[in-house]
């Protein structure tokens, strides 16, 4: 057990937070989030008040994600160019986030919106990136049965290619994606995602990914890799302005990065083993965590009264979410190898996973 | 990978060192007193996790290295030619992307 002086009468077993960083490490480095959605509730859980659970998160998020860029670099999985247009949007985008959250705080909003809007938001990402991915992954199995070439990605909208003849000069040629668009798109979706997750309080992770996937047409693995790119300047950035704040238990934070540095490497290379469909379709079951999570928090908010029930279930569906999570990647990379060794295995897996 | 190690080491130890004395804590405090105090404050946390995940990320690519696990670049394009993901009936919109693609490659650095 530890205690930490700045936020008295606290006190935490070391190996919880080190599990809290494997975990979400290895979510995190599978599918190019931060996680703060998880980790905020989980140490709110163990104690922490919410805005230094806020803080702490966001410090480990900025360690985390340079481990985890470290290796996604090693795989080809990030395009620089692409992360540095998206994070200088997502940081202009946040600051305007933050202060029209702050503003309407000010004119008494009621909190009931901003968590609807949230709840909203999650279930409409979540529900579309599903029926793409599943609409993809038929394509894929199509394909297969055919005897064509498949790569390793595919998508089921062609919503990307019309956004890509926009041709606003000065375009942006991004090598590592093979996509070549005018800065002013890449900009605004970074402005766009960083203002909502500035707005809704997240890491904007979870926005970014798919954006960048259905936007911009990069395959899934590489904007995984360019997500956590962009989320070292981000969450840097939200590091900076929770730690002026004195939000920041930096202890908290240093344990969790330990686990986080052997999860993440478990997510990040787990990466090999799977298609862009299996990354989206993980995606999706996260963000439907987050939607779960929001919506605990808003029925909390509407009975304004803690209710047991409530309670729990906000407990079950952090703590579930990670390991139904963390179960659904482990399984991916074990029928991968699987396939690798001669072995048969079911056919709705044949296309989520690389046979090598 | 041992110097990598030594240096992560110390790093946890300074961390402990100062934890354990007070040092963070009268940092924490001193947060919002002036500019300085802030700056150092928020200077320490963020190089702390910048030094942690540079030495832990570095120690751990040398560690696959050691235990043999192979680690290569990934190949996300099913040809040379494909340009970006796209599915049979987006072909003919890829084609035209690409001539547009040799176009602003002269365009842009």
């Amino acid at each position: 057990m530890i205690t930490f002086p700045e936020i008295a009468g606290v006190e935490v077993p070391i190996l919880l937070l080190v599990f809290i960083g494997f975990t979400v490490g290895i979510v995190g480095g599978f599918i190019g989030v931060g996680g703060g959605y998880m980790v905020t509730p989980a140490l709110i859980v163990m104690g922490f008040p919410a805005s230094f659970a806020v803080g702490t998160d966001t410090m480990h998020i900025a360690g985390k994600s340079i481990i985890a860029t470290l290796r996604h670099s090693q795989l080809g999985n990030v395009d620089l160019k692409l992360g540095a247009l998206m994070a200088i949007g997502s940081v202009a985008g946040a600051e305007g986030g933050v202060r029209l959250i702050n503003w309407l705080k000010d004119h008494g909003i009621d909190e009931q919106v901003v968590l609807t809007a949230s709840l909203c938001l999650m279930a409409t990402v979540a529900v579309m990136t599903y029926l793409e991915t599943m609409a993809a992954k038929r394509q894929m199995d199509e394909l297969k049965a055919a005897g064509k070439t498949v790569g390793r990605d595919m998508q089921a909208t062609g919503f990307a290619q019309k956004l890509q003849f926009i041709r606003v000069r000065p375009l942006v040629r991004l090598p590592t994606s093979r996509v070549t668009v005018s800065v002013w798109t890449v900009l605004v979706i970074g402005v766009f995602t960083g203002f909502l997750s500035g707005f809704f309080g997240v890491g904007g992770g979870f926005l970014r990914v798919p954006a960048m996937i259905y936007l911009l047409g990069v395959p899934s693995l590489i904007a995984v890799g360019t997500d956590l790119a962009a989320i070292i300047v981000s969450s840097g950035y939200t590091a900076i302005r929770h730690a002026q704040s004195g939000n920041v238990v930096i202890l908290a934070s240093f344990i969790m990065i330990f686990g986080a540095a052997i999860g993440a490497q478990i997510g990040a290379l787990a990466t090999q083993y799977v298609t862009g469909p299996a990354i989206r379709l993980v995606l999706t079951v996260s963000v439907a965590f987050g939607a779960l999570g929001a919506a605990a928090k808003l029925a909390d908010v509407l009975t304004s009264e803690s209710l047991v029930i409530l309670d729990l279930l906000s407990k079950l569906v952090t703590f579930g979410g990670m390991a139904i999570l963390v179960t659904v990647i482990c399984g991916l990379v074990l029928t991968a190898v699987a396939q690798r060794r001669g072995r048969e295995v079911p056919s709705w897996a044949e296309s989520l996973v690389v046979a090598g | 990978m041992v110097v990598l190690g030594v240096l992560t080491g110390l790093l946890a130890w300074h961390t402990i060192y100062w934890h354990t004395n007070g040092t963070q804590k009268e940092l924490f405090d001193a947060m919002g007193d002036n500019w300085w105090a802030t700056a150092k404050g928020v200077g320490y946390n963020l190089g702390l996790m910048a030094a942690a995940g540079m030495l832990l990320g570095l120690m751990m690519e040398r560690f696959t290295d050691l235990v043999g696990y192979k680690v290569s670049k990934i190949e996300h394009f099913a040809t040379e030619e494909q340009s970006e993901p796209s599915d049979a009936g987006q072909e003919a919109a890829s084609g035209t992307a690409k001539g547009e693609e040799a176009k602003a490659s002269e365009l842009v650095a």
